[in-house]
């Protein structure tokens, strides 16, 4: 019957149509070894779990946003037919958008074999809401399973030869699963240490922020801010960043969707000590505060990392703490001394002379220089900053944030 | 006839005026930015920072400078670090100056600052500041100079997060 069925098509090809069409009327199944189908939209699709999934315990994931998939087709497509018509790939089997287009001229029947490994790439798919069922996902995302294709009615092929109707269809059901291609969930606060009563934002991003050209889907589903005395809520999803005010030192929690995969973050702060009082007094003259630790005023265009004491100038200064002397002059700070301590590290900046030498070890108490304006100061002053233990410079010449400390007070 | 002709190029010039766009304002791009830095745990606008906007393919000395100031390593004790990275910073200073800007401005007292100019293939922003407390107190963005885009100009390079 097969070697008769082609002749009469090639022979009659007005009759192409409907022996193919009859061919079809009785759909039969095509075995599939196990593949990497990607199932055309539109197509039957069944998802759910399986002993064979990578994580059979868990059920679908429910995706709010679109996700990323590794997802395409290379390697080779063979079909087979009888032996009078012409069968080839179209479009080099593979159209980019993750969807299997081929072209069938004068066939009765086709056997089509898929032969093709995970490659390539397709971004966001349409659904910009949650679907009310998880198989409408199924056109934008890579399953992976066995199962059966079968030749039926419902997904359109190439056209031509059906006079541009639908002649060939197949539709697939699969037990699958999907596989987002994977990103982190972080969480990220302007620093890790913060005066009591201020107001931090938290941000969850994601890393990488990008995947194959598309941006990767964020869908934040809980924040919880964890102080010394216990969890409470801080922010009602989907508010993205969470702002606290923080009293106390504590921990943020985000729980979050990262292109459809849920993690939780966590950033902790820890307060400020308040200042204590030096073990010398760096001024022993009267010395009124110019400018305050994190203020900000018209010479001080973001927060004052230290604290300004307007003095005349040749004013000894002498170490607050003791230590080992970095010193040197720079455009900024002009001439400074920093007293890296075992502690903490003492910053002393605008000096109009420095007695010290770099290396010198010195004790508390002991002269380091005299009062100022070198550098970017407009008056006599001393600008006193103290960080916990640490470098005096960060390795890319940034004076260290995390380590800042409320200066001593004298 | 010369009447007529010089009626009908009145004519033509009238409508060539009507024709061209009342300014060219609306076919610039215009990068939205905010001069931050942070402290305490809070973001921390900065007013006052000198920002400028390159033509990436024009700016290749500012790369160039922004590059080696990149990897420049700090170590403590070493007391010529400072005056080297001193001479770096006056040098990006100068070439951001003497530089060709497809715009120039300075930040708010918010932190906001807006850079607008004729779309170009991709720009270099460059900010810097004389701080009090900080030396080398800069920032650089590279980005798309063909739409209109808002960006955080990170005072802190890094340092905050952002």
């Amino acid at each position: 019957m097969r070697l008769v069925v082609p002749l009469a098509c090639a022979a009659l090809s007005i009759a192409i149509f409907a022996c193919a069409e009859n061919n079809l009327s009785a759909p039969r199944t095509v075995p599939m070894p196990r593949k990497d189908l990607i199932i055309p939209p539109g197509s039957t699709v069944t998802l759910s779990t399986t002993s064979s999934s990578p994580d059979a315990s868990q059920p679908m994931p429910y995706y709010y946003d679109p996700i990323i998939v590794e997802v395409g087709v290379s390697g080779s497509v063979s079909m087979t037919s009888d032996p009078n018509t012409a069968v080839q790939p179209y479009n080099g089997a593979m159209d980019g958008s993750g969807i299997m287009v081929f072209g069938v001229w004068n066939a009765c029947y086709v056997n089509v074999t898929f032969t093709w490994s995970i490659q390539g790439t397709i971004g966001p798919g349409p659904c910009l809401s949650p679907p009310s069922q998880l198989g409408m996902w199924a056109d934008t995302v890579l399953v992976s399973g066995e199962g059966t294709v079968k030749r039926g009615p419902g997904v359109p092929q190439y056209t031509a030869d059906c006079n541009y109707s639908p002649c060939h269809s197949y539709s697939g059901s699969q037990t699958a699963w999907v596989s987002p291609l994977p990103a982190q969930l972080l969480l990220k606060a302007p620093g890790t240490k913060v005066v009591q009563g201020s107001t931090v934002s938290f941000t969850a991003y994601v890393s990488p922020t990008k995947i194959k050209g598309y941006t990767v889907p964020l869908h934040v589903l809980s924040w919880q801010w964890i102080p010394g005395n216990g969890a409470t809520v801080a922010c009602q999803t989907p508010v993205n960043p969470c702002t606290v005010t923080v009293q106390e030192a504590g921990t943020m929690i985000v729980d979050g969707l990262a292109n459809g995969t849920e993690y939780t973050a966590a950033w902790s702060v820890t307060l400020f000590d308040p200042p204590v009082a030096c073990t010398r007094a760096p001024l022993t003259v009267s010395h009124p505060v110019t400018t305050e630790f994190g203020a900000k005023d018209g010479t001080h265009p973001k927060r004052h990392m230290g604290r300004d004491y307007g003095v005349q100038g040749g004013t000894p200064i002498y170490a607050a703490e003791g230590g080992t002397v970095v010193k040197g002059r720079g455009e900024t700070a002009g001439i400074y001394v920093v007293v890296v301590g075992p502690d903490l590290n003492s910053y002393y900046f605008h000096m109009q002379a420095s007695v010290v030498r770099n290396g010198q070890h010195v004790n508390a108490g002991d002269l380091l220089g005299f009062v100022g304006s070198t550098g970017h100061s407009t008056n006599p002053h001393l600008h006193f900053e103290q960080h916990s233990a640490g470098p005096v410079w960060g390795a890319d010449g940034k004076v260290p944030k995390d380590n800042l400390i409320q200066p001593c007070t004298f | 006839m010369r009447k007529y002709l010089l009626g009908l190029s009145a004519l033509m010039l009238g409508v060539l005026v009507l024709v061209q766009p009342a300014g060219s304002t609306s076919l610039n791009v215009a990068l939205s930015g905010t001069a931050q830095d942070c402290f305490a745990g809070a973001v921390d606008p900065v007013s006052g920072v000198s920002i400028a906007a390159f033509q990436v393919s024009a700016a290749g000395p500012i790369l160039a400078q922004l590059d080696t100031m990149h990897r420049f390593v700090f170590v403590d004790f070493d007391s010529t670090a400072v005056p080297k990275f001193d001479s770096l910073m006056t040098r990006l200073q100068s070439l951001v100056i003497s530089t060709h800007a497809l715009a120039r401005t300075g930040s708010a007292s918010n932190g906001s600052f807006t850079l607008s100019f004729a779309p170009v293939d991709s720009v270099v922003v460059v900010g810097f500041e004389d701080m009090e407390d900080e030396p080398w107190y800069y920032s650089s963005k590279s980005m798309s100079g063909m739409a209109n885009s808002s960006f955080i100009l990170d005072m802190s390079r890094g340092h905050c997060g952002f």
